[in-house]
């Protein structure tokens, strides 16, 4: 207690010698530190006129007070509770599905031993991560189309019927999952690299001499050593959860797959954005925040709690 | 290299100051009538709709040259091709606004922007001596009630297509070659058109070997949802609008019309019988008719019937064509046709698109507001602009203009060629229904027209309604569109069962269909008070 009285301006005086000492640092860090303020805690703010009836004119000081209104519309329009459920859905099919992919694949290749070989696999698997989304759906669009597309003209070889994939509600989230699969999982698979080649060689040397095949080390030694890391990429995804790939389902759903399609990202782009209706948009993207951090902050508890790895 | 350099930019500098030659005098056009050719309005409008002529382009296009010229007055061009996105931007930021910007395309953009102070009251500039092409086009009520705000008051002037919309038919089209291919007739009732596309369906009609690649029916606008303009064989309007009046002046939606519910389950039996795309998009529209395997189509505009038949013929140069006529239907799937002489076919649009408004930061509103009396008013500025230059493009023969075959014969197509020189422009417009039809002279638009023509009625208008309407408008239509949309795919494909008309009604009521019902009557009424 004394102490900290007395220290008060010895301490102000050490602040000061510090940045002194560190000055360059500190304007090296600056322009990052401006940038996440101006884009990224700055527009926070706005986020006020989603208590407003919004008006460009009066601004978000001037405009008229309407406290949850905008909420209370939300919850009551016919198509919220769709909307909060096509994201849970396609989200965790995306999490429960996604996820361990990479990692398995990770874990496999890791085993292959031509390292020629090897990188080769590594290229081709995170080539398509380079592709715009717009021309991945392209490419769905005209793989799977009904009339001309590839995989139906398989099924017709094989005496099928064709299948509207694109057009059809039940199909559209493994659509979206798998592409999503097929086009991230060499990317996301680097960060287990990275941490599969940091494991100490020594260990694996221990566990050879004290008798494992290959099988005993892949499950003893690679995957507990890399599990931190996999536990923090789940709890940044899950963080991700809420906010789903929102341009490439605008660019993959219709009418006809809105029932499983229709995303909360999606519906503020049409009711906020199309229809310029700014207070609305906003209210149910901050509500789309809140149960973002909400997830986050119970994942990483729960890692905290099991695993005793957590990113805060 | 230095010296050679020097020369180069020389050379191009005079090139430069070469290029904009007076050429309106020559045309025999008074210039200057506007200002003195030292003041300039910036403009935040579409890019040319021509890949390869730009409005902002270093020496200008013919036709725009010459506007500046008449009008003494430059523009400053703000062209994109995503000039809703931007326009809304700039407008919600409410700074930096150029002086004049087409609005968006939102219902009630321009009462918003005109209540929060953006839009200049053109009304306050309105007069006899100021703006007497203006008010000549007032006296069409029509133009006059979707040009005014519920206020009285005038902030923007749309881009009118009435010209254009009074003799755009907008139904559907079929191949001419595949009916004869198979020895058939055109269909005239809906159940020959249905036996029409069983055989092409069934028979091999684009006579390339394989029976099963023909697609009896696609759609063009709207996609699938689009099949509703079916409902002139049930009694109702044939075509686009949704919407229309009863005979107590009531305004109603086609779409929950009890009568409809034979045409869903007629379109869904159909769907089964694999007669429609599968496709409720339109996208695979094009490989379709490229490769030669699309039989007919619903809802598509006149010029988009030679723009198909262009695109099929590289695989086909018999493909052909036509417009169906308005099948009649004698009880098919309980159906009722309306008698000849009620017969009625709906209009391509409202007769406009999007709205063109002086913004408040405009600093002299007066000459903004005389450059669009005469730009969007005048008769000599639409002739100008929709029929070109005379000895240019058009000549006058006995007193009628007649495009020149430069125009008219080439393969880019005329309303391409006029777009090259900045003709037929996306911006403060006033388009010309001679003009259009001039350019198809002799050829199949014209039969259509003959054919058709006489059955257009106007679509119920969609005016400018108070910041109240809107609101509601806004609030309640967007999402009864999508439910609205969604359901009557899933009728057709057969993912909901049309046993449940009666809970889509009761749920289209429920989601706020009699509010929204209010706001089309209160502006019907508005548009027939003022008619």
């Amino acid at each position: 207690m004394v102490r900290q009285g007395v220290c008060g301006k010895a301490r102000k005086n050490r602040l000061w010698a510090d940045v002194r000492r560190d000055k360059y640092l500190i304007l090296m860090v600056l322009p990052v530190v401006a940038v996440f303020l101006i884009y990224n805690y700055l527009p926070m703010l706005w986020n006020i006129i989603s208590f407003e009836k919004y008006s460009i004119r009066k601004g978000i000081f001037g405009s008229k007070w309407v406290g949850l209104e905008n909420f209370e519309r939300f919850f009551s329009s016919p198509y919220c509770w769709r909307v909060i459920r096509n994201t849970f859905v396609i989200s965790f099919t995306d999490l429960i599905l996604g996820w361990p992919v990479p990692i398995i694949f990770a874990l496999f290749l890791n085993e292959v031993r031509n390292v020629y070989l090897k990188r080769v696999i590594q290229t081709f698997s995170y080539l398509p991560h380079f592709i715009s989304v717009v021309v991945v759906v392209g490419m769905l669009k005209i793989f799977f189309s009904p009339t001309s597309g590839v995989v139906n003209e398989i099924i017709k070889k094989c005496g099928g019927e064709p299948i509207p994939f694109l057009s059809s509600a039940n199909c559209f989230v493994w659509l979206y999952v798998f592409s999503g699969i097929w086009q991230n999982f060499g990317w996301d698979s680097i960060i287990y690299f990275s941490a599969i080649s940091s494991i100490d060689p020594e260990i694996y040397e221990a566990a050879v001499v004290d008798g494992a095949g290959r099988w005993r080390k892949m499950f003893n030694v690679t995957l507990p050593s890399i599990a931190p890391t996999i536990i923090t990429m789940l709890i940044l995804r899950v963080g991700w959860l809420m906010s789903v790939g929102f341009e490439k389902i605008i660019l993959m759903y219709n009418e006809a797959t809105y029932e499983t399609a229709d995303v909360i990202s999606t519906y503020v782009y049409r009711v906020g954005l199309l229809n310029s209706d700014f207070s609305y948009g906003t209210a149910i993207g901050l509500f789309n925040c809140l149960i973002s951090l909400v997830l986050l902050v119970g994942a990483n508890a729960i890692s905290r709690r099991l695993t005793d790895t957590s990113i805060f | 290299m230095k010296k050679n350099f020097m020369t180069l930019l020389a050379v191009l500098l005079c090139m430069t100051m070469l290029a904009p030659v007076a050429v309106a005098e020559e045309y025999g056009y008074q210039t200057h009538i506007i200002g003195d050719g030292t003041q300039t309005l910036s403009i935040l409008s579409y890019q040319n709709w021509d890949s390869a002529a730009y409005y902002d382009s270093e020496d200008g296009l013919l036709i725009e040259n010459v506007l500046e010229e008449i009008t003494g007055v430059n523009i400053e061009w703000e062209c994109s091709g995503e000039v809703e996105t931007i326009a809304q931007t700039r407008l919600a930021a409410g700074m930096n606004l150029p002086d004049i910007i087409r609005v968006p395309v939102v219902t009630g953009a321009v009462t918003k922007y005109a209540e929060e102070g953006l839009l200049l009251n053109i009304s306050d500039y309105i007069s006899e001596e100021t703006t007497p092409n203006i008010l000549k086009r007032f006296e069409n009520p029509y133009i006059k009630a979707i040009s005014t705000a519920p206020d009285g008051n005038v902030y923007a002037l749309p881009y009118c297509e009435i010209g254009t919309n009074d003799i755009m038919i907008n139904w559907g089209d079929i191949r001419v070659d595949w009916l004869n291919n198979l020895g058939l007739s055109m269909p005239t009732t809906l159940e020959e058109f249905h036996d029409v596309l069983v055989a092409f369906k069934e028979q091999d009609a684009n006579g390339n070997g394989d029976p099963n690649d023909e697609v009896p029916l696609g759609y063009q606008n709207n996609a699938m949802f689009g099949l509703y303009c079916f409902k002139g064989c049930f009694g109702l309007s044939y075509g686009t609008d949704m919407w229309s009046v009863d005979a107590n002046g009531k305004v109603q939606l086609d779409l929950v019309d009890s009568r409809l519910k034979d045409m869903y389950r007629m379109l869904h039996d159909w769907y089964e019988e694999g007669l429609l795309s599968t496709d409720p998009t339109n996208d695979s529209n094009n490989d379709l008719l490229s490769q030669n395997r699309l039989g007919a189509q619903t809802m598509l505009a006149l010029d988009n019937v030679l723009t198909n038949q262009g695109i099929a013929y590289d695989l086909c140069n018999e493909a052909k064509y036509e417009y169906y006529p308005l099948l009649d239907n004698n009880g098919y799937y309980n159906g009722y046709s309306v008698p000849e002489e009620e017969k009625q076919l709906d209009k391509r649009s409202n007769g406009y698109w999007g709205y063109f408004a002086i913004t408040t930061d405009c600093k002299d509103p007066e000459l903004a507001v005389r450059w669009m009396d005469y730009v969007w008013g005048s008769q000599e500025c639409q002739d100008l602009r929709y029929w070109g230059v005379e000895g240019v493009t058009y000549e006058v023969v006995d007193g009628e203009k007649v495009f020149f075959d430069s125009i008219t014969s080439t393969p880019k197509g005329a309303i391409s060629e006029m777009r090259a020189l900045g003709g037929w422009p996306n911006f403060v417009g006033f388009e010309s229904g001679e003009a259009f039809m001039g350019m198809f002279k002799g050829q199949y638009p014209e039969q259509a027209q003959k054919e058709f023509g006489g059955y257009l009625r106007d679509q119920i208008p969609v005016l400018l309604g108070t910041e109240e309407e809107n609101e509601i408008y806004q609030r309640y239509w967007t999402d009864l569109e999508t439910y609205i949309k969604e359901t009557t795919i899933a009728f057709i494909t057969g993912t909901k069962s049309i046993d449940e008309w009666d809970n889509y009604v009761a749920k289209c009521y429920e989601m706020g269909l009699d509010k929204v019902l209010e706001v089309r009557q209160a502006w019907w009424d508005r548009y027939v008070e003022m008619k």
